[in-house]
């Protein structure tokens, strides 16, 4: 089977993205820099050790994968040129790009992709164990074959995701894990010039980059400030191109200055507050569907968002833009529904309102931060207010970023939160990244994200035959299946699939959304005059 | 009895006639624990009953006096819960630090040996701003009422110990408690007879003195969002909603603001009057 | 005097010793484990494990203290935890930020305090006092992140003269250097004006038989010199507070200072970075009253010569 594009799931075109290569966009133009706030600290810039979404906003410049989603949301080759699949479906042989050489120079062939791969398996990088390895054989200088232990149709989509960039094996050799950390050596249009850790990301023009008359810009530069205010100063008074990660107010204030555009965009990530299916009372699936009909999610965008966020969820963990997805549906917003569930299993109006059953009060723990996501600590108090109304007390727990991973990763038994107020990336851009890592049993927290800590077997059954289908079609399939069990027990409290948000100077040409990591790369973009 | 209620009222009547702005601090001080007491009385709405539908309500719509904050819930019955939050955070931290340091500050003046260790490690927390210090400790016990009334009362120890002290020092000095050794009274029976009751003038207005200044951490806490779990209606909390909100709804900011300095100012002017009138040895220093 | 310098100093070593010693400790309380926040969210357990081992957080408490303190005397502060840089050149970075704004807010607020203070007190029982006062009042009593909120609403967003945060300019150095100076200007107000006015009163009939404003004036002026000592230490005390106290400042505007530093590292639990800031803050406030005593000292004669 030869590669193409179309034989791959095709990316389904990201709604309501403002530029896009179709647009008339004028005559590109070379030079000048382009300068970025985003906002979260980044550490290192390893990114095949990270599935950050924030990390790997810069890694688009330096790294490259071997598959790659192009501005339309298609994936098409990059550094490979397309793959063959054998008749068994476990062999997979790749055909790589030639006359591409990584910025020290060492030339990107079948042994440094093997290099790149066997460190991912050697180190349990993030997703290494989306795809079941067998042997791995360089054929020739630019053709790799991978053996697997059953059908992987989604391969492609797991080697685009960014965390599978591909490094020079000389420098990966010289530097070792720790320096890996600090400095980078990929394919990618920009080289990495300085790098300092939370603080700046600056990149230079690569003049030996393999396409022809790419890229524009002679230097980008990533500077971390954490403050959104700021961002915002700076994007006013022209200091910086781009400003990530406004707050809605601010982002709607922007808009009506012809200097700044707000770019838009649907992404792979979706809001929720994760039901603890293992601890009572949430454990009690009336509970659980009571939480959802007593939430008014659309008053949440209006109110959060200022109306102009995005649709309220209608599959658990997955956004339309997913590959795989499969829609199950919602729970209306209807607090006489969510009465009539909770007075049916058994739990009452007690004197002060709350609910009481067998001398238990209805009273649940919800752990949240504030500001690490656009919103969350508002969606905290709203759905707060929200189950008031229908007799549900929540304790609201506000926990420094730190403090809330560690709290609510933790082995079920362990676990202190009936409601954990998140969201979810499907980093791969496909469904089988939901389905293995957050779907099954064998996913619970801490080992994988299952923070609701459900499980089902029939899930895992279906799961299980899943991973034996050989196209992407069959395996769907199953993922039709699974879906709207998964919905039925309402595992989390299904809220909204997040629309992202840009705010950057007017003058920019071919930016582009990444939806899977949120990310907004300007890699072949150039600045008009 | 009274007649001893006429001469209290009297001499209250006194002390504002002489101190007019103290008189002023002083009605607002008690329109302030008034407000905080029966909050649940005076607000006309509950203060965390979110309505999506008013969201950013400006003030002047039905049902919302002083607006509504981005999740649609009545400013003025926050501001009016906000003072039963800031009235019980700041009293019983003041109080417990004005307990534990004036222990402290007496042991250290009675018993010579324990002075140097006591005095260094109220040094060690002289050496931080307050905010410093409640936030370090905020940082190791957590979030929440009690702990933000902890690392209020922690700083605020060494204000109390180091006047203590040095009252509790110039007291021994008097022949009444050198005559109570001489007469072979037990040492709680001293400190307890006489020397707490000869320095408690200056402590209580030690006390009036530092409560803006507990009420004034406890909402910066918040406001950096290290303080009273949400939704307490805390008044450091609201305005770091507006922090975000603020910009197109500037009454999120106005009115918490306004609830907040004027209280303290209440305290502040009634607090220099009442050191002025009940401690001179205290005039001049601020 | 030679002696009387060495045993100041020799008084602020076993401060800063304590606060080493308190803070690490204090520290090992912290619930909220640094390995997973370094590794991030979705790394599996053994990853954390890992980074446990390589930062040397499972060695006992008292040995991870013994080479604390080692490296201290070295003059090392350990590495952050974050961002794997020496917390030396993370402090260092910031501490011009937070320097220059501590030093423009004093000088603010020395100048305007004492200035504000003499009005006060030449004019006593004026109008011009009672102004003074109630604004001094006022200065004591408005919360500096509200200030700084009206300030940014007003010059900002709306009148558009000044950026409304970050760091860069003098344009940005106005509204923090005016937060962070607004209580010491009432602070310095006040002290001036007592410390003046109970000077005077030893002047009293001198003062008395003085008619007109500016003979007043010059009267004050001579009294300036004794009747400021007692404002020296104040602004020394105040700058010594500024270089930690202005966490909240900092946050208001987004200023790029020690005290966001403190904020995001308390938030990011890295704990050699809160430890050395810590250290940072106790350090330079005594510093700065070893300097004031020293002024003092200086400027009283009975001191001086002892």
């Amino acid at each position: 089977m030869r590669f193409t594009p179309s034989l791959v799931a095709t990316w389904l075109l990201v709604a309501g993205l403002t530029l896009g290569s179709a647009q008339a966009q004028g005559e590109p133009v070379y030079g000048g820099t382009l300068n970025v706030a985003y906002t979260s600290t980044s550490p290192h810039i390893d990114i095949q050790a990270t599935n950050q979404g924030s990390l790997s906003e810069t890694a688009h410049y330096m790294f490259e994968t071997l598959f790659d989603r192009n501005p339309e949301g298609d994936i098409e080759p990059l550094l490979a040129t397309g793959f063959e699949i054998g008749d068994d479906g476990l062999t997979y042989t790749f055909s790589l790009r030639q006359g591409v050489l990584f910025h020290d120079g060492t030339p990107f062939d079948a042994a440094a992709v093997e290099a790149n791969f066997r460190r991912k398996i050697d180190e349990g990088l993030p997703t290494w164990d989306s795809i079941p390895w067998d042997e791995i054989t360089v054929v020739d200088d630019h053709t790799l074959q991978v053996t697997l232990t059953a059908p992987a149709p989604h391969i492609v989509n797991v080697l685009s995701a960014k965390t599978w960039s591909m490094y020079s094996p000389t420098h990966m050799a010289a530097v070792g894990p720790d320096g890996l950390r600090t400095q980078g050596v990929g394919t990618g249009p920009f080289r990495l010039r300085d790098f300092r850790p939370n603080d700046v990301v600056h990149l230079e023009r690569n003049p030996d980059y393999w396409q022809d008359g790419l890229p524009y810009l002679d230097e980008v530069v990533y500077r971390v400030i954490p403050d959104a205010n700021t961002r915002a100063a700076l994007l006013e008074a022209g200091d910086i191109d781009m400003a990530l990660g406004l707050p809605v107010p601010t982002t709607e204030r922007l808009r009506l200055d012809p200097r700044f555009t707000v770019h838009s965009a649907v992404s792979a990530r979706q809001y929720y507050i994760a039901l603890n299916n293992y601890l009572a009372p949430t454990n009690e699936v009336e509970v659980r569907q009571a939480i959802n009909h007593a939430v008014d999610k659309q008053g949440i965008i209006n109110a959060v968002f200022m109306g102009v966020g995005g649709d309220i969820a209608r599959a658990v963990y997955m956004t339309p833009i997913v590959i795989g997805y499969h829609e199950a549906g919602y729970y209306e917003y209807d607090p006489e529904r969510a009465e009539q569930l909770l007075e049916a299993a058994g739990w009452t109006r007690g004197s002060d309102g709350v609910r009481v059953k067998d001398g238990q009060r209805l009273e649940l723990g919800l752990y949240t931060r504030r500001g690490s996501v656009t919103g969350d600590f508002e969606i905290a108090e709203l759905v707060q207010g929200m189950l008031a109304e229908v007799g549900v007390a929540v304790r609201i727990e506000l926990f420094e970023s730190a403090s809330f991973v560690p709290n609510v990763t933790v082995p079920m038994e362990e676990s202190t939160y009936h409601m954990a107020n998140l969201t979810w990336g499907t980093v791969t851009g496909d469904a089988e990244y939901v389905v293995s890592t957050i779907y099954r049993c064998d996913s619970a927290a801490p080992r994988l994200f299952n923070r609701a800590y459900f499980c089902s077997e029939e899930v895992d059954r279906l799961s299980d035959l899943s991973r034996q289908a050989a196209t992407i079609e069959e395996r769907n399939e199953y993922y039709a299946q699974i879906v709207p069990l998964v919905f039925a027990e309402a595992p989390i409290l299904q809220l909204f699939d997040s629309v992202e948000f840009l705010a950057a100077s007017s003058s920019l040409r071919g930016l582009y959304f990444e939806p899977a990591f949120s990310n907004w790369p300007m890699k072949y973009g150039w600045k008009a005059p | 009895m009274m007649s001893t209620i006429a001469r209290i009222l009297k001499s209250i009547g006194a002390f504002a006639v002489d101190h007019k702005l103290a008189a002023l601090g002083g009605l607002i001080v008690i329109t302030f624990v008034l407000t905080g007491v029966f909050a649940d009385q005076l607000a006309p709405a509950d203060p965390n009953r979110v309505a999506t539908r008013f969201s950013l309500a400006p003030p002047g719509t039905p049902g919302f006096p002083l607006g509504a904050d981005n999740n649609g819930r009545d400013i003025l019955s926050r501001i009016i819960h906000g003072a039963r939050i800031s009235l019980y955070v700041s009293s019983v931290a003041v109080g417990i630090a004005a307990l534990i340091g004036v222990t402290l500050g007496i042991l250290a003046a009675w018993y010579r040996w324990t002075r140097g260790p006591i005095m260094r490690l109220m040094d060690v927390l002289l050496a931080f701003p307050g905010i410093v210090i409640a936030l370090t400790i905020i940082a190791i016990l957590g979030r929440g009422v009690e702990n933000v009334i902890i690392a209020i009362a922690i700083y605020q120890i060494p204000q109390f110990a180091r006047l203590a002290h040095g009252l509790a020092l110039s007291v021994q000095e008097q022949t009444y408690v050198e005559a109570a050794v001489a007469g072979g009274e037990s040492d709680a029976a001293i400190l307890g007879r006489y020397v707490l009751p000869n320095i408690v003038a200056p402590i209580i207005v030690q006390i009036s003195l530092l409560i803006p200044g507990a009420i004034m951490t406890a909402a910066g806490l918040s406001f950096i969002g290290l303080g009273v779990p949400p939704p307490m209606p805390e008044w450091g909390a609201m305005l770091q909603l507006s922090m975000t909100w603020g910009r197109i709804a500037p009454h999120m900011t106005i009115f918490p603001g306004l609830a907040l300095m004027l209280v303290v100012f209440g305290f502040n002017v009634l607090g220099d009057g009442l050191r002025d009138a009940l401690d001179p040895r205290l005039r001049g220093r601020s | 005097m030679t002696r009387y310098i060495i045993r100041r100093v020799l008084v602020g070593i076993p401060i800063l010793f304590l606060v080493v010693t308190l803070v690490f400790f204090a520290f090992r309380l912290i619930p909220g484990d640094a390995a997973r926040i370094l590794a991030g969210d979705e790394a599996p357990i053994e990853r954390v494990e890992q980074i446990r081992r390589d930062l040397g957080l499972d060695r006992p408490v008292l040995v991870q203290y013994a080479n604390y303190l080692g490296d201290l005397f070295r003059g090392d502060l350990g590495t952050s935890f974050s961002s794997r840089r020496p917390v030396t050149v993370e402090i260092g970075s910031r501490f011009w930020n937070t320097f220059s704004l501590a030093l423009a807010s004093i000088t603010l607020a020395t100048i305007l305090g004492i200035a504000m203070g003499v009005i006060s007190a030449l004019y006593r029982g004026k109008l011009a006092d009672h102004v003074v006062t109630i604004l001094a009042l006022l200065g004591i009593s408005v919360p500096v992140f509200w200030l700084g909120l009206l300030m940014m609403q007003l010059f900002s967003v709306q009148l558009g003269w000044l950026p409304a945060a970050g760091y860069g300019t003098w344009r940005h150095f106005v509204m923090p250097t005016i937060a962070l100076s607004v209580f010491s200007i009432a602070f310095i107000t006040r002290m001036t004006r007592s410390s003046l006015l109970e000077t005077i009163q030893q002047d009293y009939v001198r003062t008395a038989r003085a008619k007109g404003v500016v003979e007043r004036l010059v009267l004050l002026l001579l009294s300036l010199r004794n009747a400021l000592l007692p404002v020296t230490i104040v602004v020394g005390l105040r700058f010594g507070y500024m270089v930690g106290g202005a966490v909240i400042t900092e946050e208001v505007f987004a200023w790029p200072g020690l005290g966001r530093l403190l904020i995001l590292s308390v938030a990011q639990r890295d704990i050699p970075l809160v430890q050395g800031l810590l250290l940072v803050f106790a350090t330079s406030f005594v510093i700065v009253n070893l300097l004031v005593d020293l002024l003092y000292a200086f400027l009283d004669p009975r001191i001086r010569h002892r």
